[in-house]
């Protein structure tokens, strides 16, 4: 929709920046404080011009060893990458064989899978921590990726999405590939996987988001430096040393954790845009 | 080139009514059979058993003398065309007609052969860069019957291809079929509920009803000797008129109703006539006199309705040229036969009705 009112647009814009500013304050200022020194930091006011210390921070962070932590910061970015693509590919690629079973299937008790699957929206891991930290323990998968990983594979939210997309092609469109002599992988491989290009996109980026911040079940379940996270490690950080806190570290350190996401945004807005644009179907 | 049995075939939905009853059906080498009923009576279910894309409830499909109840779709060696096309929206043209010949394993340089000699044949060949949101419905059709006729399949199945399109496209299209379904001889099962369409494209007819064959024949022989009341009142645009009585109680003007009948006519009956056997004459000069209630003008012809002094039905004249008579004029009517006879089951009672002049009554 478009209106041609040069007052609206003015007011919209004021607004829109407003609220970028609003979202963007505390990164500036992370960044800000990331790039000065020390006892800059500890005065108590946080200059709002870039410090002296530049980048060093950083390589201090990536270099050597984390105080509290023991492995340097990259080593950490690692791992919550390895946790973050596991969680946001695994979670991805249950929902849509879930999703397509259910849409495209006839099997007995169809609807009260869904149902079941449904109804694990209402069991975040936050609920099933004790039992999933036996169960974890039983495979002996504690402090390891697969441990750190598994128990949060299972979508019921991306599962529900691409069923609600599936519903939306017509029933024709499998019959034809059927006749056409595609099996049940050909179809979902060359026919529902490129249909379902922005919504996969657009599922990675909050899957990915969200496998990047985890921080409860990390925290539990890994116990050694070599498989820690950044996520839990920031925090591990500020409460390592006695006295004050190594801020200027621990806002270099948010900054690094938000470098990620912000890649993976940007690179899949693309995806987005040109699923939106030359709209299929 | 194939042949198509239907044996006894039926179908009941999980849960549902039977909706397919005993359906029997011989189809020949390169023959056409174009389905046609109305909404509901179960064309596309018949159309989709036969595709493999919907059970069997009992009775046997045959291909070639050989039944294929238990093969799945693609090993039917069958190509459908689906009333919404059903391509594949993010494939180009050419990936479109190619899907099928890709699965089946041909050669790169036979597929691109394949593909671009379809592509002539339907001529969208300067399409086939396009994906399909990009064509028009016409063309989408094309490519549609493109995917369909690029395999050289047994059997070709139609549901209702052409009711996306607009009038005179589909006049159009419904010939293009015709010529190209005669060219390839491949034998087909064309599903409409368009009686026009049915009636041009067929070899043979088949008028189906509450999941029941009524009539199998040829266009012209279901139009001259409907077997029921149905395909009666199915076939032929505008619909016949009828006029139902008691047999031993016909009214006077009716021109008699046959002593030919095989078995005296008894218990109420129907009697058909066409539009066209029924002609205006000046008032007293027919067999009977009416008032002529509406006039819907087609150009060259018009459809004059009349009702009949002291009647209550109305009967459609067919008036052509065009010249037309005004609404609420009296007008005389001459009803010429032939007419159509069916019992009060439906069935048509083997006659040949002649003018007469007996007495009787009419009921609406
Ligand atoms: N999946 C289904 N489950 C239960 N009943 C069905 C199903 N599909 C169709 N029917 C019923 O079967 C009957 C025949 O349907 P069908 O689609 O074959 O009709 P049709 O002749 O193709 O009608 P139309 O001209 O409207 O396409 C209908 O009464 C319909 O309600
Ligand atoms: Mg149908």
């Amino acid at each position: 929709m478009r209106y041609h009112r040069p007052g609206l647009d003015v007011a919209a814009h004021t607004l829109l920046i407003i609220g970028a500013l609003a979202f963007m304050l505390p990164v500036i200022l992370a960044v800000l404080a990331s790039t000065q020194s020390p006892g800059t930091l500890f005065s108590g006011t946080l200059p709002l011009s870039f410090g002296t210390s530049g980048l060093d921070h950083y390589m201090t962070l990536l270099t050597e060893p984390v105080r509290g932590v023991g492995v340097p910061a990259w080593r950490l970015m690692l791992n919550s990458l390895l946790m973050a693509l596991g969680i946001a590919v695994g979670k991805l690629t249950i929902a849509m064989l879930a999703a397509y079973a259910l849409v495209f299937f006839r099997f007995p008790f169809r609807r009260c899978c869904f149902w079941l699957i449904f109804m694990t929206l209402m069991l975040p891991i936050e609920v099933r921590i004790v039992p999933t930290y036996g169960v974890v323990a039983e495979l002996g998968l504690l402090d390891s990726y697969p441990g750190l990983v598994l128990p949060l594979l299972a979508s019921a939210t991306a599962t529900f999405l691409f069923r609600q997309f599936f519903l939306t092609l017509p029933p024709e469109l499998m019959e034809a590939a059927r006749i056409d002599g595609a099996g049940p992988w050909r179809f979902f491989i060359d026919i529902l996987l490129p249909l379902s290009r922005t919504n996969i996109a657009a599922l990675f980026v909050i899957m990915f988001i969200y496998g990047w911040n985890q921080y409860l079940w990390p925290l539990v379940t890994i116990t050694s430096a070599d498989h820690a996270t950044l996520v839990t490690s920031l925090k591990r950080l500020t409460i390592a040393t006695d006295g004050t806190p190594p801020w200027h570290l621990a806002t270099a350190m948010t900054v690094l954790a938000l470098l990620p996401p912000v890649v993976v945004i940007i690179l899949m807005q693309r995806w987005f845009i040109k699923g939106l644009v030359d709209t299929e179907k | 080139m194939a042949t198509l049995e239907l044996r006894r075939l039926r179908k009941r939905y999980a849960g549902g009514a039977e909706v397919l009853h005993d359906i029997e059906l011989n189809i020949d080498h390169g023959e056409m059979i174009v389905v046609v009923g109305p909404s509901g009576c179960g064309k596309s279910t018949l159309l989709r058993m036969v595709a493999g894309l919907e059970t069997i409830s009992s009775g046997e499909i045959v291909i070639n003398g050989e039944c294929v109840n238990a093969q799945e779709p693609a090993e039917r060696d069958i190509a459908m065309v689906f009333q919404n096309y059903a391509l594949y929206p993010h494939m180009s043209v050419f990936d479109n007609l190619a899907y099928s010949l890709k699965n089946r394993r041909t050669p790169k340089d036979e597929i691109s052969r394949r593909v671009n000699e379809t592509a002539q044949l339907l001529d969208i060949a300067a399409l086939l860069d396009r994906k399909p949101r990009q064509l028009s419905g016409g063309q989408r059709q094309r490519v549609a019957m493109g995917r369909a006729v690029i395999r050289q399949p047994q059997v070709f199945l139609f549901d209702e291809p052409l009711s996306n399109l607009d009038a005179s496209l589909r006049v159009q299209m419904r010939q293009d079929i015709r010529a190209l379904q005669k060219r390839l001889d491949i034998t087909s099962l064309y599903v409409t509920h368009d009686q026009t369409e049915a009636m041009t494209m067929a070899d043979r007819l088949v008028v189906m009803n509450a999941g029941r064959i009524e009539q199998i024949g040829t266009p012209m022989t279901l139009f001259r000797k409907p077997a029921t009341r149905f395909v009666a009142g199915f076939i032929g645009s505008p619909a016949m008129n009828f006029l139902s009585g008691n047999a031993g109680d016909l009214p006077g003007w009716l021109p008699r109703v046959p002593e030919e009948t095989t078995e005296p006519l008894t218990g109420d009956i129907s009697i058909g006539i066409r539009p066209e056997h029924i002609a205006l004459t000046t008032p007293n000069a027919g067999q009977i006199d009416g008032h002529i209630e509406l006039v819907e003008p087609l150009g060259s012809e018009s459809l004059v309705h009349v009702r009949p002094t002291g009647h209550e039905s109305r009967l459609v004249v067919r008036h052509v040229g065009t010249e037309q008579p005004d609404a609420g004029q009296r007008t005389g009517l001459n009803l010429q036969g032939p007419f159509h006879l069916f019992d009060h089951h439906g069935q048509r009672l083997a006659t040949r009705p002649r003018l007469a002049d007996t007495t009787c009554s009419m009921e609406p």
